[in-house]
């Protein structure tokens, strides 16, 4: 009876997780009408249909390769796929033990404790099942043409991967539990979900730079690549495992496994909830001097804080500035691709290009974008206040539009020292980009408070307003199209000899002016201006 | 501060919040608004504190139109949300230090009046915690603090003993009193009818947006000399017969031990 009941608890306890797991991906269930099973039932049919994706694909691509032949692109494959499990335990990890924010709610209810961790740890596992396929696939594959046979060596495989998955977990799971056990993190929870959030993103993103910059244009399937020393002994250990050297590795390994496992169930776990009713008030109090100091100061404080939590963050630069981080690697050309030597004829393409670079970069997925509405219930309650809204709004722009173009700033200036591009040049692609963020980051703002949102519970409610991920995908299409467009018609015209580069290059400046003026003239007196007279509820209805 | 709402009505879309609403409320008085959830207690007072914007109607602060004197009245109220979840990226401290700028107060009266304050509801020590670590109570007392400080003519405090431990309640109350005495104002929606009667000089009972009851407490008593203000307020707001349905969830529960 007491097993059958704790079977249902865990299996109750592993819905209750899965819905954890991806809450992103649970909210755009719920809003499609989808409720508890329903929604359990479809996260687990996404996971199958990854899976059988996953073995597909990478069963495809990595069966012509005979990877005995190859120890470093199997060690390559296996260090890809191996650091593509970490990230997602980290980020599994985080989004069941931590985010979930549970533990407490769990303390007065009728559930064991081995319980809540075992159906966690389910639900971490199943999460990365589909990043273990293509590494299954590589050691199937690899065992059964060793010489030892065909169902040896998948059997072998298969025992080696297992090994390789614990393994793995451990070192995700000790660097998630480790961090969460350092002293001054427990303080600063805030800083701990940043770490454990973007850990992951940062370990995923440079891998993939890392190997961008490293693997050159020779063919996969006939060059071997340099192996990586620490993960060759797998390969070893499954070409020819009867070896004294191979299984004394072997055992290491389990060793290190079964220590591991015991430390974190010894000393990590049970102190589990400990860390999570972590008392800030071991802090200590400084002594505060009041006072009516600089509103700008405290609004700037404010904004900061806002901006500052950890899950908008980490959406901002998935939805935001990844795509852009992305494109600017792949235009870098691992290096190879150089502007130094540029014509002086072309310094009109450089504000082209800060212009686009703005437009591209500033989407409704950006801070700028969101900012107000960030404010939730804080807004109604500022409206209580005597502050001007103008002054109020004021400073949200000011504070959300430099952090744009900060940003935008620190790419375009590490790209062009990437490409080399003259001073000059660099210089007027910085101006025309700061200048053209000032103004789209005032379309964005502005379409804010239009579709103020103050009732949202997930980030992602603010980034879908309007038309959606389809209008931001349609918004950055047109903006490719028409960014291909203007640079060839610009450099089209450069091709005529009977017009002067000069003359191309000053229309582009002057045409770049009036529009820029127009945009900036119309929200002054649309936006700014009107903000002054009325008040902010019939100001939003009067910009519907 | 005298303050006027004038044939008030507010609707969001089909829904009626607040129908031809008519009040006055004197200075130096408690005010009390009472109903049951979605009578209209919260859109009345986040009308008075410029959260909302009524449909049609006027309201006055001695005699200034709200919507023409918005920034000049809002300087003069003090507001206490019915929920305290605003600001939680703030550390208390950081919180109040935003009140005084928006109020443009003197920095001896805020430190004055936050040593007092801090003091007085027990949350000295905690000043540098941000909101969102803090309990509910904790919070309620930081906003609580917050609308105190600027010591405005008028108090508006929408539920404001939720989730205050009775010395904090106690401390509230006392504080309202002397407001009051000193010739300001104060408005607070409740649901806890002992608090009205204990503090209003007068109230206002709302029934689905329209106001069923203005007067003094003495006078609503009087009405039913023998009952309760919870009787009374019941019989007022339209007492349901739940007695065949208390009896069921009772059974239902004991044949469930």
């Amino acid at each position: 009876m007491v097993s059958r009941m704790n079977k249902s608890q865990l299996k109750q306890l592993i819905k209750i997780n899965l819905l954890y797991l991806n809450p992103q991906q649970t909210q755009q269930y719920r809003k499609k009408g989808k409720t508890g099973s329903a929604i359990t039932a479809a996260i687990l049919r996404q996971y199958l249909m990854l899976t059988i994706l996953f073995l597909v694909l990478y069963s495809g691509q990595l069966f012509p390769v005979n990877f005995l032949k190859f120890p470093g692109l199997f060690t390559y494959y296996l260090g890809l796929f191996a650091i593509m499990e970490i990230t997602q335990i980290i980020t599994s990890v985080y989004s069941v033990f931590y985010n979930s924010q549970d533990f407490e709610a769990y303390a007065p209810l009728p559930f064991s404790r081995n319980a809540i961790f075992f159906s966690k740890l389910i639900v971490v596992g199943l999460s990365v099942t589909p990043f273990l396929i293509p590494q299954v696939a590589l050691f199937i594959l690899t065992g059964i043409r060793a010489t030892y046979g065909v169902v040896l060596g998948a059997i072998w495989g298969v025992l080696l991967i297992l090994v390789v998955l614990l393994l793995v977990f451990c070192i995700g799971a000790l660097l998630v539990f480790g961090i969460s056990k350092i002293s001054y993190l427990q303080q600063h929870r805030k800083l701990l979900t940043s770490i454990l959030v973007f850990l992951p993103v940062m370990l995923m993103f440079f891998s993939i730079f890392i190997i961008n910059f490293t693997t050159n244009s020779s063919s996969a399937t006939s060059v071997d690549v340099k192996p990586f020393a620490l993960l060759l002994p797998f390969y070893q250990l499954l070409k020819a495992p009867t070896q004294v050297s191979q299984l004394l590795f072997f055992v290491a390994i389990l060793l290190v496994i079964a220590v591991t496992l015991w430390l974190m169930i010894k000393f990590l776990l049970p102190t589990f909830y400990a860390t999570k009713s972590v008392s800030v008030s071991k802090k200590k109090t400084r002594h505060h001097r009041y006072g009516a100091r600089n509103l700008r100061r405290q609004l700037w404080h404010y904004n900061f804080g806002l901006i500052k939590d950890p899950n908008l963050l980490m959406q901002v630069f998935a939805n935001n500035l990844m795509p852009i981080m992305m494109i600017m690697i792949v235009l870098m050309g691992g290096g190879r691709l150089s502007l130094a030597k540029v014509s002086a004829n072309y310094w009109g393409a450089f504000i082209l290009a800060g212009i686009f670079f703005a437009v591209f970069s500033i989407n409704q997925a950006s801070i700028v974008a969101n900012v107000i509405s960030l404010d939730r219930q804080n807004f109604s309650f500022i409206n209580t206040l005597p502050i001007e809204m103008n002054t109020y709004l004021r400073h949200k722009f000011n504070f959300a539009a430099f952090c744009q173009i900060l940003i935008m700033t620190v790419i375009l200036v590490i790209a062009s020292l990437f490409l080399k591009i003259p001073i000059l040049f660099a210089l007027i692609l910085l101006a025309s980009n700061i200048i053209a963020g000032i103004l789209v980051s005032e379309i964005y703002f502005t379409r804010d408070l239009r579709r103020l949102n103050s009732e949202w519970t997930n980030v992602n409610q603010l980034f879908t307003r309007g038309g959606g991920n389809f209008m931001v995908m349609i918004t950055l299409f047109l903006t490719i199209i028409a960014a291909v467009a203007v640079i060839g018609i610009y450099f089209a015209l450069l091709m005529i000899p009977l017009i002067s580069p000069v003359i191309i290059n000053l229309v582009i400046l002057l045409i770049a002016i009036i529009v820029g003026g127009s945009v900036g003239w119309h929200y002054h007196n649309k936006f700014w201006q009107q903000l002054d007279h009325v008040d902010i509820k019939t100001f939003i209805k009067t910009q519907e | 501060m005298m303050i006027e709402l004038t044939h008030v009505n507010k609707t969001y879309g089909e829904t009626v919040a607040l129908k031809d609403l008519s009040l006055e409320i004197k200075s130096g008085e408690i005010f009390g608004l009472l109903g049951h959830n979605g009578a209209g207690k919260s859109t009345t007072i986040k009308s008075l504190v410029s959260i909302i914007e009524p449909t049609s109607g006027t309201i006055t602060f001695d005699g200034k139109d709200l919507k023409e004197n918005r920034l000049a009245i809002k300087q003069r109220i003090g507001y206490v949300p019915d929920t305290p979840d605003i600001f939680l990226q703030l550390t208390a401290a950081e919180y109040w230090d935003l009140i005084a700028a928006a109020y443009q107060l003197p920095d001896a009266q805020v430190q004055r009046r936050i040593d007092e304050l801090t003091q007085l509801f027990e949350i000295a020590g905690k000043e540098n915690e941000t909101i969102e670590n803090f309990s509910h109570g904790m919070r309620q007392k930081t906003i609580l603090i917050g609308a105190l400080l600027p010591d405005p003519d008028v108090w508006i405090l929408d539920e404001p003993m939720q989730g205050l431990d009775p010395q904090a309640a106690y401390n509230l109350k006392q504080l309202m009193k002397s407001h009051a005495q000193r010739g300001k104002t104060v408005i607070f929606s409740t649901h806890v009818l002992d608090t009205a009667q204990q503090l209003c000089d007068d109230l206002a009972i709302l029934r689905q947006g329209e106001l069923i009851y203005n007067g003094s407490v003495d006078d609503l008593l009087a009405t039913e000399p023998d009952q309760s203000l919870e009787t009374i307020y019941l019989h007022l707001t339209g007492q349901k017969d739940n007695a065949a349905l208390l009896n069921n969830v009772q059974t239902d529960g004991e044949s469930h031990e």
